[in-house]
């Protein structure tokens, strides 16, 4: 799996996107070039992918999307399009005419409640001209979100019984609405029940990454049919291609680290090389608690998103002033490293006081 | 714990000052603080966690030896063996280094 | 209004009007249903066996093993949690404040005294093969005393990885701190209680700084930089009438712009202080529609609200710490029962106090004295009739049910029956019932008065082996019983 990210132009603005901050600070090319595209196609072809999935941004903005589908699909490819659901005229009859065993939509649908009538007719009239071809799929950035609905549409428009369920992840570096893990549990609670609802409607529930087990209450993952490669183990590189054919590992983590496609044979190798740079920062997991959970000792779950439980670590710059004096006996560890003899501290009395930082401030 | 020794006499520099290393960067587990630095992530156990955390959080070195005094049950001569000790390992890893002379 | 005295509880069923029909409620079964009138007087007066067809369901889920009614503990003392109380000093002025903050003194704990209640404590969870080592800090405002707070969290931390426990800490706070103290408590804390009372408006009325000064952009800044931590923030909202009627709007906003795990309501206690600054206490009826209503808000973010009496899917037998065996120590070592100042509980004839702990790590716990608590919150003879028994259990022993007081209901018990009926209401789906009740001002007053409620199910009193704290999963079996029971009449 590895997703060509075809554009960084949106007519969404939804606040939980993970992708538009880091697109748009990129700077470079906007929309992915032809010869990117095909580059990119090639890695996929070498890597023994058949599927592009093509995302964005809002992918079908693309100033050439009907020569890219063309294009991808004339090299033996099915595509895979991740949409927002607010597609042009021209890509929507384009994507109309392909045959339904080649293509399928993922359409981040808007719920409810959210989003102008306009935006909730332009999907409705999606989900009219490709109907079975449109997978739905939901970000939950919010306790709240509500899913029920998400049957309802597959009912009315006769869509794929699927839902594709996403948690909103943070991104490391910037802002972005994402679910808070501390309501994780009451994310579970709703899924188990909408699960429940969707059997009864024979959709299919399909889960995106970053779900762990200590979510759901007892018993909804057998109820849901869920395993750990479903909820639990599922953080790992995604491998998305920028528009100037950078990878980056997922759009969460973006600038963590970014590599050049030509760089990797396939794309085994380059997850590897993202997971050998992961492996150190795998030890830190979603909650403080995770490290005496029963699932991380079993090996059913490693720990949440990993750019989640990245933000938990703190690496404020600080200083600690040692007084000089007494010759240091833990120099020669300093020495070892090349590095100039570190006095020790010397712990000398002054008058007690408070912390340099902290405590309630008087108002 | 309040009343800590006076200063040892010796030649020396007046000062040094120790920061976290680049990349260094810490979180809260369940029993400790796990650290990740350049010689990988390792687990800091208490109380030698509780010393990187008043460190990290801006106490001055006589309140961390105040603190870590009652959090570790330990007297004055205890504590500052403790508290050196924690910093010596943390400078010997690389997971804290010398601040430059412009600091 | 008449004596409120009436069955034994344990084997109670409770039956009390809404409009046209009747609210049945079994806790300790954890069954609610909704009933005509022809249904409720064969539930008080006919025997099971003669009870129709459509009842059938109801006897059957009655007829299973029901847990015991919680009783008084006995045995060893082994604390629910430990509440440290670093300072009764704080830096805010707030009108209402009980805990003489504004004018306290800033003493604070010896951290001697704080590490050795720790140590106690975590060695008697260990004794006692527990798990979770809680901690809670109380004030005045803790964070006044930081260097307490942390030496008590390091400090339990390093004991429960010494003894295999986990630790859970949280604290009372009014936000009032900064930015390196948020990010101390989001890595440490599992929980904040923060108190935070609306508005603009309504909050710098009500929690000024002591000069007078607004704090609401401080707690909602504190609050912002919380909800990003990895904790449970608890927003805590006292209730008064000049905020009750925009209660939804006050939850809606602090839904949205804080995410909080919990948005709690309480109403204004009255007091000197209170009534000195104009603040009056809510009208029950109004608070208790505002608060239905902000439930519902709540609920449409994914956001639990709580008014504490009516946290009706637990049963318990004590509304607050009194008579857990939590341990509340105060900066001078004395160890108590309950969190509020001595003079309040010797107010009403009651000691609270357990025993003490001194710098050395010598606690001495009163054996006569933990007795005499955990014996208190059974002793609520206002309850004994009221469908809250397992759930409001009477609310504060200080300041509601106190020996000696009244058995009639009181504002408080008025507030917490509505809340109460109109949330097993909506847990059996009759959201419109709801509605149409909080509308119909004669219905609430004859519901909210209605005594005694309780219906003898002596006959199903089969006392299973689960603990009293396990209940059904809220709302379990709880709609199918009702759907049965409207079909009559």
């Amino acid at each position: 799996m590895a997703n060509l990210a075809l554009t960084a132009s949106c007519n969404r603005g939804c606040g939980y996107c993970f992708a538009m901050n880091y697109l748009e600070s990129r700077g470079g090319a906007k929309a992915m070039p032809l010869e990117t595209l095909e580059r990119a196609l090639d890695f996929l072809e070498r890597s023994g992918i058949g599927e592009a999935r093509l995302l964005g941004g809002e992918p079908t903005l693309h100033p050439h999307f009907e020569q890219v589908v063309d294009r991808a699909l004339e090299r033996g490819f099915r595509l895979l399009v991740f949409t927002g659901g607010l597609i042009p005229a021209r890509a929507l009859r384009k994507l109309a005419s392909l045959p339904q065993e080649r293509c399928s939509l993922l359409v981040n649908v808007i719920p409810p409640g959210e989003g102008r009538t306009a935006e909730h007719a332009a999907q409705a009239r999606v989900f009219r001209a490709l109907g079975p071809r449109v997978v739905l799929g939901i970000n939950i950035a919010r306790p709240g979100t509500p899913l029920d609905f998400l049957v309802e549409l597959i009912d009315r428009y006769g869509l794929a019984r699927s839902v594709r369920l996403g948690l909103a992840h943070p991104v490391l570096e910037g802002e972005n609405e994402f679910l808070h893990p501390r309501h994780y549990p009451e994310v579970g609670r709703r899924v188990a029940r909408f699960g429940a609802l969707a059997a009864e409607h024979g959709v299919e529930l399909v889960f995106d990454c970053g779900w762990v087990p200590c979510m759901f209450p007892d018993g909804a993952m057998q109820a849901l049919g869920l395993g750990p490669q479903e909820v639990g183990l599922r953080c790992n590189p995604i491998l998305d291609v920028m528009p100037d054919g950078e990878v980056i590992s997922c759009f969460p983590l973006a600038r963590h680290a970014v590599e050049v496609l030509e760089r990797y044979p396939d794309a085994g190798v380059l997850r590897r090389a993202f997971r050998e740079r992961q492996a150190g920062d795998r030890a830190f997991m979603l909650y403080a608690h995770c490290a005496g959970c029963e699932h991380r000792a079993a090996g059913r779950c490693s720990g949440g998103c990993l750019a989640g439980s990245l933000r938990r670590v703190r690496s404020t710059p600080f200083t600690v002033t040692l007084p000089g004096g007494a010759a240091p006996s833990g120099a020669a560890a300093g020495q070892e490293r090349g590095r100039r003899s570190i006095p020790l501290p010397i712990l000398h009395g002054s008058p007690p006081r408070g912390p340099e930082t902290g405590g309630a401030t008087c108002v | 714990m309040d009343s800590v020794a006076p200063p040892s006499p010796g030649p020396g520099p007046a000062t040094s000052r120790l920061r976290p290393a680049p990349g260094v960067g810490w979180a809260v587990e369940m029993h400790g603080l796990l650290l990740r630095g350049p010689g990988g992530a390792r687990t800091i156990h208490y109380p030698a966690a509780a010393v990187w955390d008043l460190i990290a959080r801006g106490y001055s070195l006589e309140r961390v030896v105040a603190l870590t005094g009652h959090i570790a049950d330990l007297d004055e001569e205890g504590t500052r063996a403790l508290v050196k000790e924690a910093i010596r390992e943390w400078v010997a890893a690389g997971y804290l280094e010398e601040v430059s002379g412009d600091g | 209004m008449q004596s409120l005295r009436a069955a034994p509880p344990a084997s109670a069923g409770y039956l009390l009007p809404v409009l046209h029909r009747w609210l049945f409620h079994a806790p300790l079964h954890g069954i609610a249903a909704l009933v005509n009138t022809e249904s409720a007087a064969i539930l008080r007066a006919d025997a099971p066996e003669a009870w129709p067809a459509v009842l059938h369901p109801l006897r059957a889920a009655l007829s299973a093993a029901v847990p015991a009614a919680p009783r008084p503990l006995e045995g060893d003392v082994c604390p629910s949690f430990l509440g440290i109380i670093p300072t009764r000093g704080c830096n805010l002025g707030c009108v209402y404040c009980n805990f003489g903050g504004p004018t306290a003194s800033r003493e604070r704990m010896d951290p001697r005294v704080a590490v050795a209640a720790v140590d106690w404590m975590a060695k008697r969870l260990h004794e006692a093969g527990r798990e979770l080592f809680q901690i809670h800090f109380f004030g005045g405002e803790p964070f006044v005393a930081p260097e307490v707070v942390d030496v008590v969290v390091h400090r339990a931390r390093y004991m429960a990885a010494r003894y295999g426990l986990r630790t859970y800490v949280d604290a009372s706070t009014n936000g009032v701190f900064d930015e390196a103290r948020c990010r101390f408590v989001g890595d440490y804390f599992g929980g904040v209680v923060l108190s935070f009372d609306g508005f603009p408006e309504h909050h710098d009325r009500t929690r000024p700084g002591k000069n007078g000064r607004p704090t609401f952009e401080a707690v909602a800044r504190t609050a912002r930089r919380l909800a990003q931590m990895p904790l449970d923030l608890c927003i805590r909202v006292c209730v008064t009438q000049d905020s009750v009627a925009r209660l939804e709007e006050i939850t809606d906003w602090m839904c949205t712009e804080f995410s909080p795990a919990v948005v709690n309501f309480e109403t204004l206690t009255p007091g000197e202080l209170a009534t000195a600054a104009g603040l009056r206490v809510p009208d029950p009826y109004e608070f208790a529609a505002h608060c239905v209503g902000a439930y519902r808000v709540a609920e449409s973010h994914g956001i639990r609200a709580v008014y504490s009496a009516a946290e009706h899917e637990r049963v318990r037998l004590s509304f607050c710490p009194v008579g857990t065996d939590a341990l509340i120590v105060s900066l001078d070592g004395r160890v108590s029962a309950c969190y509020l100042l001595p003079e309040d509980w010797r107010m009403r004839g009651l000691d609270m106090d357990l025993g003490s702990i001194s710098p050395d790590g010598g606690m001495r716990l009163d054996r006569d004295a933990v007795a005499r608590a955990r014996r208190l919150p059974a002793e609520k003879p206002r309850c004994d009739g009221c469908f809250c028994r397992w759930s409001c259990a009477g609310g504060c022993h200080v300041n509601q049910t106190y020996p000696g007081s009244s058995d009639a209901y009181t504002d408080f018990c008025i507030q917490t029956r509505l809340v109460t009926a109109c949330l097993l209401l909506r847990e059996l789906g009759q959201e419109e019932l709801v509605d149409e009740l909080l509308a119909h001002g004669g219905a609430l007053r004859a519901l909210a008065g209605h005594a005694p409620d309780t219906v003898d199910l002596g006959w199903c009193t089969h006392e299973g082996s689960t603990p009293a704290a396990v209940r059904q999963p809220r709302g379990a079996g709880r709609s199918l019983v009702a759907d049965g029971m409207t079909l009559l009449g």
